[in-house]
């Protein structure tokens, strides 16, 4: 009834989403990378905030969003930043360490932080809101039940589709800014 | 003592399980909650993800009708031209065939009065020539004749005496005598 129109439609923004980021003439390789991170991240998000699984009990922990661990997400941001060595690496040999001077070599060791901060913050920006808005809502179903909660779940939707969003077009973005610079 | 604590301060909010099962509290497992949440997006989603599809869609086929038409378009164009190539070079051919004839004929009018003049050059040729040969017989009569008086008068001269002159004289009377009679 329009599942291949909607297949078409998702590959059709995760391509144009890479585009963007990483350019027109090799973006083409890192479509399926950037759209598995988005993909992952989005129903990983979503799943966690829309199904009852606190019906489950386990005796150790609970079910919730993958991503609500900060595991998984510096997982995700670790494999992002072998992402961006890789495609620099790959493109212009080791004088993709030449970049570390540019455009001074005073800013060495910002450039240097830079590869430290880029997964640091990836994971962080990803784990702190979705573990904040499913604490928000569980706090808050614990105080009033009923109605009150519901539009803090809204919320918790659309910003965990924004941080998949996100994290999606700074991967890319990372990978495309490793990428320019040869010509 | 510590974890008795923390069991008795926390057992006020979250229940921990110690082993499988299920929850069945309503309240807790946040059930309605999460059924109305799920039936307002269902709701609201579907209008709206059905409006993009469908645009989407509908922009896909116009494209394609669009570049079938052109390609219609194109194909006729083509076979427009294609004809209107084969008329002309149907022209071409007629006019070579046309001027090939035209040349023929040219070569047989230039032959023709070629022929012509030839001919009347060889006619007043042949006139000339009888014309110079009639004056030529002419000449020689008169010279012959001149000649043949000359030796008349010669041999008269050498040979006249009366009696002779008498004779001539009196046949020629009779000559004319003779003339006379016929005229009247």
């Amino acid at each position: 009834m329009g599942g291949q129109n909607f297949v078409e439609y998702v590959l059709e923004f995760i391509r144009d989403l890479t585009r963007t980021q990483i350019g027109e003439e090799e973006y083409r390789p890192w479509v399926p990378f950037i759209g598995t991170m988005f993909l992952f991240i989005f129903v990983s998000n979503w799943s966690g905030a829309l199904f009852p699984w606190r019906v489950f009990e386990l005796p150790n922990g609970e079910l919730a969003a993958p991503t609500n661990d900060i595991n998984t997400t510096v997982a995700l941001a670790l494999l992002t930043s072998v992402a961006y060595f890789y495609a620099g690496l790959h493109k212009k040999g080791l004088s993709y360490f030449g970049k570390y001077i540019q455009p001074t070599p005073v800013l060495l060791p910002i450039n240097i932080l830079e590869d430290f901060t880029k997964p640091l913050s990836l994971s962080f920006r990803l784990f702190g809101n979705i573990l904040a808005d499913e604490l928000v809502v569980a706090v808050l179903i614990s105080l009033v039940p009923l109605v009150v909660p519901i539009p803090m779940m809204f919320l918790g939707l659309f910003t965990s589709a924004i941080q998949a969003l996100i994290f999606a077009t700074l991967a890319a973005a990372y990978i495309g800014e490793s990428m320019e610079g040869h010509h | 003592m510590e974890n008795g604590t923390y069991f008795i301060i926390s057992s006020n909010f979250w229940t921990i399980a110690g082993s499988f099962g299920l929850n069945t509290n309503l309240l807790e497992t946040n059930l309605i909650n999460l059924g109305v949440v799920l039936g307002l997006l269902v709701y609201f989603g579907k209008g709206v993800l059905s409006n993009l599809l469908n645009n989407r869609k509908l922009t896909i086929l116009n494209t394609i009708q669009d570049a079938e038409e052109r390609y219609k378009e194109a194909t006729d164009k083509l076979n427009q031209a294609r004809t209107r190539l084969q008329q002309a070079k149907q022209k071409a051919d007629d006019i070579r065939i046309n001027g090939l004839s035209q040349m023929e004929k040219e070569k047989q009018d230039l032959i023709n009065a070629a022929d012509e003049d030839s001919k009347r050059l060889e006619d007043s040729k042949n006139a000339t020539i009888r014309f110079e040969k009639q004056r030529a017989i002419e000449q020689v009569r008169q010279q012959v004749s001149r000649l043949a008086l000359e030796r008349a008068l010669e041999t008269l001269k050498s040979r006249l005496n009366s009696e002779l002159h008498l004779r001539m004289i009196d046949y020629h009377i009779g000559l004319l005598r003779a003339m006379e009679s016929t005229i009247e």
